[in-house]
């Protein structure tokens, strides 16, 4: 499928495709009005972070689970995009189908990982953070509220680029 | 359980498939759920078990990796992760772990370098999931199915 972006400050649209990503229903609609990414000029950077994560959250047998995990990873790209963060030298996000059908979604660093777990009870979906010695064992965890998100993935995000 | 003093000073955990590791800057990376505690009824002391071969001689890795779960089937097809014994021993001084946390050696027939890592089935669904990735984050070293 094809999801029509603007590259900001180039002034015209541009025709971004990324297969797998979206399923065909999903796919009816242009991808910007699901989720509104202010991609900038480092947008295929910034998708290189998130889209093998995409690639495993697309084969999630539960649809709900699989739409829940995507809507997260591309509000960390917009997030990523909005704090303009230099993304060449940050590992990409990493996505798992767990044995109890719950998708593990992980950010991994020398000294701290941060992951999400999506489950097929919304309400169940968690997130956390854990450090180690050199980070001072910080352990951090919590539910995933949506309406909260963005501000959680802020400062998630402020984190690893303060910490990386 | 970790009252005797005689642990070597890392344990190994099998890698179950392929579908636990990605890569990383060249580097194999595991998913944390790899620690993640299943609840399998196997026990009544309170406590969930994950399965470790404690390394106590230098053929442990070795036998590990060649460890069948049936003839000609290896156990470990993503391979095995090494833990050391310190890094359990500080996440379980930590405090937050203190009391959820342990180890104990477990040597079955044809293994007797087997043994467990064990976290308190009182442990609620999200802190089992950190407590995994706190595990993972105590990894140094995979090696990979040969």
């Amino acid at each position: 499928m094809i999801a029509q972006y603007r590259i900001l400050g180039s002034g015209e649209e541009t025709a971004l495709s990324f297969p797998g990503v979206l399923s065909p229903t999903e796919a009816q609609e242009p991808l910007g009005a699901r989720f509104p990414v202010p991609f900038g000029i480092q947008t295929y950077d910034s998708f290189n972070l998130v889209s093998g994560a995409l690639r495993v959250a697309n084969q999630a047998t539960d649809k709900r689970i699989a739409l829940e995990a995507k809507q997260l990873l591309l509000a960390f790209l917009e997030v990523i995009q909005s704090l303009e963060v230099e993304v060449s030298n940050l590992p990409p996000l990493h996505a798992f189908k767990v044995d109890d059908s719950s998708l593990l979604i992980e950010w991994i660093f020398p000294d701290f990982r941060l992951g999400f777990s999506i489950e097929a009870e919304p309400q169940n979906s968690g997130w956390y953070l854990v450090a180690t010695g050199n980070l001072g064992n910080i352990e951090a965890s919590g539910a995933i509220i949506v309406q909260d998100r963005k501000k959680l993935l802020t400062w998630l995000v402020r984190f690893v680029v303060e910490n990386s | 359980m970790t009252s005797l003093p005689n642990y070597p000073e890392r344990c190994i955990k099998g890698i179950p498939s392929t579908e636990y590791l990605d890569s990383q800057f060249g580097e194999t990376i595991v998913g944390a759920h790899l620690f993640q505690f299943q609840d399998r009824g196997n026990r009544t002391d309170g406590w969930l078990e994950e399965s470790v071969n404690w390394e106590d001689d230098d053929t442990v890795i070795d036998r590990t990796l060649r460890q069948e779960k049936a003839p000609g089937q290896k156990q470990f097809k993503g391979g095995v992760a090494i833990i050391a014994r310190r890094d359990l021993d500080q996440m379980k001084m930590s405090g937050r772990f203190a009391t959820v946390l342990d180890y104990e050696r477990q040597p079955v027939a044809d293994n007797p370098y087997h043994g467990n890592l064990l976290l308190a089935t009182r442990t609620a669904n999200i802190r089992r999931k950190l407590s995994a990735a706190q595990l993972a984050l105590c990894v140094s070293k995979i090696l990979p199915q040969r």
